[in-house]
């Protein structure tokens, strides 16, 4: 099924939390200029589209096609980065509306778990600590070597609280 | 490093802070001391191989946002490299 690059801003903007004011403001524009996007009566700039697709969390090509991209890939070989190129994303999002944004570059999070850093233990929340107890970073690590990007994992903690683990 | 704290209502503060003033042996004490309360020992060589990592990847990604807070009720807090 077709959609319309308006379909895919409303999505991805409820799917990243944000209401149609918080984008508006975050991109300096007006919230009736969010919403004709929205519908399809207007277009985003082209100067906005590079900070639109941040904001939402894809690309600008992702953005534009209509192609719909898997939030999760196994890459070819050969078609692979460098772990140094690559980021890991931490995003929590809270039933109150709060959201955490964490980017930690991937040599980064190698040397924490090679001198025996935890997640639980950086998270220092009750609640975050609590949610990213189960995970294993030393597997994801391993899935990231062996090829398989994007999301990675989505917990729900007994708080409500979404976390979800991107490789990028 | 740029650290920005917003409050809905009150002045935003931020604090700019040079590289070479986060990433300097004693930051890098003062963090082993930090960590340990967390059950988490880090020898001197591990410090500053992190020291070593986080100086190489201000380089590589200027500015890259590591930490980003917001909460329901405006309050933001942000810490960019």
């Amino acid at each position: 099924m077709e959609t319309t690059i308006g379909k895919r801003i409303a999505l991805l903007r409820r799917k990243a939390g944000y209401t149609q004011d918080e984008l508006a403001e975050k991109l300096n524009v007006s919230p009736q200029a969010v919403s004709k996007w929205e519908n399809d009566i207007s277009c985003p700039d082209i100067m906005l589209l590079s900070p639109l697709a941040e904001l939402l969390g894809i690309t600008v090509d992702e953005l534009l096609n209509d192609r719909a991209k898997p939030e999760t890939a196994l890459v070819p070989e050969a078609e692979r980065k460098s772990l140094d190129d690559m980021l890991f994303k931490v995003i929590v999002n809270s039933p109150q509306g709060d959201k955490i944004r964490v980017n930690l570059p991937m040599p980064l999070v190698r040397i924490g778990l090679e001198i025996g850093l935890k997640i639980p233990q950086v998270a220092n929340s009750e609640h975050l600590g609590d949610a990213l107890k189960g995970i294993d970073v030393q597997q994801i690590l391993l899935m990231v070597e062996k090829g398989v990007i994007g999301k990675l994992v989505e917990v729900e903690s007994a708080a409500g609280d979404i976390v979800e683990v991107y490789v990028e | 490093m740029r650290i920005t704290v917003k409050q809905p209502g009150r002045m935003t503060f931020w604090m700019g802070l040079p590289a070479w003033m986060v990433f300097n042996s004693l930051t890098t004490k003062i963090a082993a001391k930090a960590v340990e309360s967390k059950g988490v020992k880090l020898g001197r060589q591990d410090m500053l191989r992190l020291v070593k990592e986080l100086r190489r990847i201000k380089r590589k990604y200027l500015r890259l946002e590591l930490v980003s807070v917001e909460a329901a009720d405006g309050f933001r807090v942000r810490i960019r490299l």
